[in-house]
């Protein structure tokens, strides 16, 4: 018995930094949030509890509704155009060599550049007086005039996107080759043995084994583009008509621009609640339940 | 030994709490590090007089001036002084986070020449909060070498609607003749409500209309309004002026595209003299008034006030801080080399302004500073940014667009 308590409590004692990390910057922030939530916040004087409201506000509010489709719609757009790719490159990358470790390399170092600077990038490729992209278009004849590239509803979220693709897409190609060097070469060896082509071997025995891997890198990928925020409000600033607006950005405008931090609380939770659900549904999916 | 060591660690501990306790230390909050310089010399000066005052600057970048400040009056920790963006301090005064100095201000000798439009927006019930401390002013800027190789007067920038048109028409080039334009003659100031407020304001304005009346009351839904949102979008589609691109812009686009020899005449304000100076210096380049119509010339009053948190500890050390800022010393010294534009305008004939011609005119233009007042300030930014720019992707025409967007902000008001 001794020794277990011993043992516990060097275990516990390891766990505690990351404990209190968690806790401090986790945990206290999300029950405060929780509790404001039900709060008409006041930024001075006592704050007074008011049930449901800040929820039935939330809920009866259009603009709520518009930018939670826009961010579906965005996170619809940019998740294939950085889970496909990255899945490619990943499959075609994976032998460890020196060509392969140089082009790993160039992809992955967008994700290292922040979402600002790459923002301010794009917003520069992108101009139409003075940008690079519709330079080489009119340069090769492929376009007469200048395109206005977010100056469109539905061509600014694909141009945002394209951006957010070249920025984001190494770190999954990283998450997918490391769970390709998670199978056993032994398994390939079987397969070839038992005569499967090269594109059964792909279809049977790799995209099985790398399933958990992919559920993972769809989760964060998902996740990451339902938090969208630093590009829109840079590259856009929710516009054309608002079309771009996401629904952390109305956060940010109902918290501290309408210095109404009850509300933004309120659409905090709903928004964290459904990230969960998403989240659950593709671990189901995935078959992760059963592990 | 003991004895010695605990003798020592008391005569320490002496020490120390004395000089915490002897020098008052004032927190200021402020975005601009030129400020750094204005601290730098007024706690020189207080050491040279004896005073125990110390002043801390603790820069809070432009988008967390707010929730840092939200933040820290909940807690009971919010700065002694903090010169916070003008257009916020309506909310922050109504909810009583500033101390209030009328009778101070009042006494100063120099407030009287403050500009006076920009102090409203630091008052409630004639009680004054804040004092206007750095200020950005909207103008036009324009390329005068681009005038002269359009055969136009370099030093005769568009003063009027009908000039702006007149002109902005003579600089849209198509340079090589292959159908596209090459250099414009004018942007429009897009990328956000706070853009359109900054720099269409001045255009309302400049045509006889407002947002507001003196007792508050919206009557943005005037003919004089329509007329110049109207104008804006005939300056993308039927002057074709400005590239319709430019609804979006942002100032960093526009900068770049005046930068870069793509645009003429600029929608932009005293902050860019500094670095136009940097980044082009072979520019020759003149700042003017925003053209006018049937009003008056107008030029939108931005920047920050400085005031005194009611959180403040010792409120008469801040006014002594606030009373060095407006001084002839500070403002001359610290502010003027950087071309900042000063709260007082007699200050204005300084050695620092005089080397810069560009400088000569913001005298006059602070004096037709304008700035709205309103407590829900920023959630009117909502319906102007969406029927503004609805107007100029001609998705909508321009009274309706005044009219709902003034019903909504009478709805916004009302709540």
């Amino acid at each position: 018995m001794k020794q277990r308590n011993r043992k516990y409590l060097i275990s516990l004692a390891f766990l505690s930094p990351i404990i209190i990390m968690v806790s401090i910057f986790f945990v206290y922030p999300l029950i405060k949030v929780i509790i404001m939530s039900f709060q008409e916040w006041q930024v001075m004087g006592e704050s007074r509890f008011i049930g449901f409201s800040n929820y039935v506000n939330a809920l009866t509010d259009g603009e709520f509704w518009k930018t939670l489709w826009n961010t579906v719609i965005y996170a619809i757009i940019v998740t294939p155009m950085i889970f496909i790719p990255a899945v490619l490159l990943a499959i075609a990358l994976r032998y460890t060599n020196k060509s392969s470790k140089f082009f790993r390399t160039i992809f992955f170092i967008p994700y290292a550049i922040s979402f600002v600077a790459a923002s301010y990038i794009w917003k520069w490729i992108y101009n139409d007086m003075y940008g690079i992209l519709n330079y080489v278009l009119i340069s090769f004849h492929m376009i007469d005039n200048p395109i206005n590239w977010l100056g469109n509803t539905w061509l600014s979220r694909i141009m945002v996107s394209i951006m957010v693709s070249w920025k984001t897409l190494g770190f999954t190609m990283i998450i997918v080759i490391a769970g390709l060097q998670g199978i056993e070469p032994q398994i390939y060896e079987a397969a070839s043995i038992d005569g499967a082509k090269k594109s059964q071997i792909l279809r049977y025995v790799t995209l099985p084994l790398l399933k958990p891997t992919l559920i993972l890198a769809l989760i964060l990928s998902l996740a990451g583009s339902f938090k969208a925020f630093d590009h829109f409000y840079i590259m856009t600033k929710g516009g054309p008509l608002k079309s771009t607006e996401t629904i952390v950005m109305y956060i940010n405008k109902v918290a501290f621009e309408y210095y109404n931090i009850g509300l933004g609380s309120a659409i905090s939770v709903i928004f964290l609640i459904i990230l969960l659900i998403i989240s659950y549904l593709q671990l189901k999916a995935g078959g992760f339940n059963n592990e | 030994m003991i004895r010695k060591l605990v003798i020592f660690l008391l005569i320490g501990c002496f020490i120390f709490s004395s000089l915490l306790i002897a020098k008052e230390t004032i927190i200021l909050w402020d975005q601009k590090q030129e400020t750094e310089k204005i601290v730098k010399m007024f706690n020189e000066k207080m050491g040279k007089e004896g005073k125990e005052i110390e002043v801390k600057l603790e820069l809070i970048p432009y988008d967390q001036m707010v929730p840092k400040f939200m933040a820290s009056l909940s807690t009971g920790r919010a700065p002694d002084l903090y010169g916070l963006d003008i257009v916020q301090f309506p909310y922050f005064i109504s909810i009583g986070a500033f101390a209030d100095i009328t009778e101070w201000a009042k006494a100063l000798p120099f407030f009287e020449e403050l500009p006076n439009g920009m102090i409203q927006v630091g008052m409630k019930d004639n009680r004054i909060f804040a004092l206007p401390y750095q200020i950005d002013l909207s103008t036009i800027l324009w390329n005068k070498d681009m005038f002269k190789e359009a055969g136009l007067d370099p030093e005769q920038p568009p003063k009027t609607w009908y000039e702006l048109v007149e002109i902005g028409q003579k600089l849209t080039i198509d340079k090589d003749g292959d159908g596209i334009i090459d250099q414009w003659g004018f942007n429009l100031a897009g990328g956000g409500a706070g853009a359109y407020m900054f720099w269409f304001m001045p255009f309302v304005w400049g045509n006889g209309g407002s947002m507001f009346d003196n007792d508050g009351n919206v009557v943005l839904d005037s003919y004089e309004t329509v007329e110049a949102l109207q104008f804006w979008s005939d300056l993308i589609h039927k002057y074709k002026i400005a590239p319709v691109s430019s609804v979006q812009y942002g100032s960093g686009d526009r900068y770049n595209a005046f930068v870069s020899g793509k645009l003429a005449i600029y929608l932009g304000g005293n902050f860019n003299i500094t670095s136009l100076l940097k980044d082009a210096p072979n520019m020759d380049f003149g700042v003017a008034s925003i053209p006018k119509n049937r009003g008056s010339y107008a030029s939108f009053g931005g920047g920050s006030l400085l005031g005194i948190t009611s959180q403040c500890k010792n409120i008469d050390a801040a006014k002594e801080f606030m009373k060095f800022v407006y001084s002839e010393e500070a403002q001359i010294e610290a502010y003027a080399p950087d071309l900042q534009l000063l709260a007082r305008p007699s200050l204005y004939d300084n050695k620092y302004y005089n080397e810069i011609p560009q400088m000569e005119d913001f005298a006059e233009i602070l004096s037709t500073a304008r700035t709205p007042y309103s407590i829900k300030y920023n959630e009117i930014y909502d319906p102007v940014q969406y029927y503004f720019e609805s107007v100029f992707l001609g998705e909508m025409d321009a009274k309706t667009a005044v009219e709902k967007c003034t019903t909504e902000i009478k709805e916004i008001l009302g709540k």
